[in-house]
């Protein structure tokens, strides 16, 4: 196929993601700044202990990597599990309105041989009509006050172990889901894809 | 211990408009750095064009971009796996004179053996009569400093496109972006 022979395209090229696996995570911010991009808050995991993790909302295993329907493989390969890490420097940056932008690294370290995977990536938070509201602090608000924003990522993973040097091969998509509890960002889970 | 998600979350994609690159404006073999090949490839300026597939020109009620690529390269490095991380940026002039930027990070796998045929030049693949064309995905993010595409700026999208090789050398790409949502 001659890909730009006779002028303009005129149909779309398939979209196929197909999923690798999920993970939840706590959230802590560590702190809240207004530089010359614009309003930034800092965040980074939190232990499960004394925290956050409400079953009773949405079933939510903090740290925890999973596969959402517990299959064992994806695709040729053994499916990702295991636990997160670290998640250090996500950050949001009010880049509209209704959109902020997102940057973060996360380590997922897997059950099975305990290899080590690394990701570094950017992101979009859809903040919707509420905006920045969301996060507007604590003694604005009802502290028990729950929001929820859609989260998009599109990470590439790294790692030095060979079992899983086809994730680092891959473009992937993560369709994700903040909690933002009385103004503070609290957890999210996220499904990870990969473009296919 | 409580159970984890049992349900995926919503994955939608809405199909923003697509980008035509034509490549041969420039190339410059970086050579042999740690860990693979760098290559610079350049777009001809105006000679590549964005547009919607679909003839559409808005989305949610917002303006869609088309006009023509101004400016845009591809800083890529050829990993010795035979995958080729792509970075790109791009400006694009729309049709009614706003300019909005591209940029992306993405994944090229032009097959197996492809690093090794990249520098050893044996055999190349791709020719004018049976071009190689490999598939790419990307995700992009636009910036847009005029009000009536600023909706754009900050969400994250994705790209599929295609990259054309004839005698190893990326020659055209296009790819259709998606905005998740």
């Amino acid at each position: 196929m001659a890909i730009l022979a006779g002028g303009q395209r005129r149909f779309l090229f398939e979209k196929s993601v197909v999923y690798l696996f999920s993970y939840d995570v706590l959230l802590e911010e560590q702190g809240r700044n207004t530089g010359p991009l614009g309003w930034c808050v800092t965040l980074s995991h939190r232990s499960s202990a004394g925290g956050d993790d409400r079953p009773d909302l949405v079933p939510f295993r903090a740290r925890a990597v999973y596969h959402v329907l517990d299959d064992t493989t994806v695709e040729d390969n053994d499916a990702i599990v295991g636990t997160v890490g670290n998640v250090h420097d996500t950050a949001v940056v009010a880049c509209h309105d209704t959109v902020a932008a997102v940057e973060g690294r996360i380590t997922i370290q897997t059950r099975d041989e305990g290899a080590l995977i690394h990701s570094h990536y950017k992101g979009s938070l859809s903040l919707g009509p509420l905006g920045l509201a969301h996060f507007e602090p604590l003694a604005e608000q009802r502290p028990e006050r729950e929001t929820r924003a859609k989260m998009f990522i599109g990470p590439r993973f790294e790692t030095a172990h060979p079992k899983y040097k086809w994730l680092a091969e891959r473009q992937c998509a993560g369709f994700g889901l903040m909690t933002i509890r009385g103004g503070c960002a609290s957890r999210y889970t996220v499904d990870i894809y990969a473009l296919k | 211990m409580s159970s984890h998600r049992r349900h995926f979350l919503d994955k939608s994609l809405y199909y923003l408009f697509s980008l035509d690159g034509n490549l041969e404006y420039g190339r410059e073999d970086i050579g042999f750095v740690s860990g693979g090949v760098r290559i610079n490839a350049h777009s001809v300026p105006r000679d590549s064009r964005a547009y919607s597939v679909v003839g559409e020109t808005r989305v949610f009620g917002e303006k869609l971009v088309a006009g023509t690529m101004v400016w845009g390269g591809d800083w890529a490095f050829a990993r010795e796996d035979d995958i080729e991380l792509l970075d790109v940026k791009a400006l694009i002039r729309t049709d009614d004179n706003a300019v909005v930027e591209v940029e992306y990070g993405g994944v090229l796998a032009a097959g197996p053996r492809s690093f090794r045929q990249v520098i050893s030049e044996k055999p190349k693949f791709g020719s004018e009569q049976n071009p190689l064309d490999a598939t790419f995905y990307v995700a992009p993010r636009f910036n847009s400093g005029d009000p009536r595409y600023a909706w754009l700026n900050g969400r994250q999208c994705l790209g599929f496109g295609r990259v054309k090789f004839i005698e190893s050398l990326a020659k055209q790409a296009t790819v259709d972006f998606w905005m998740m949502d």
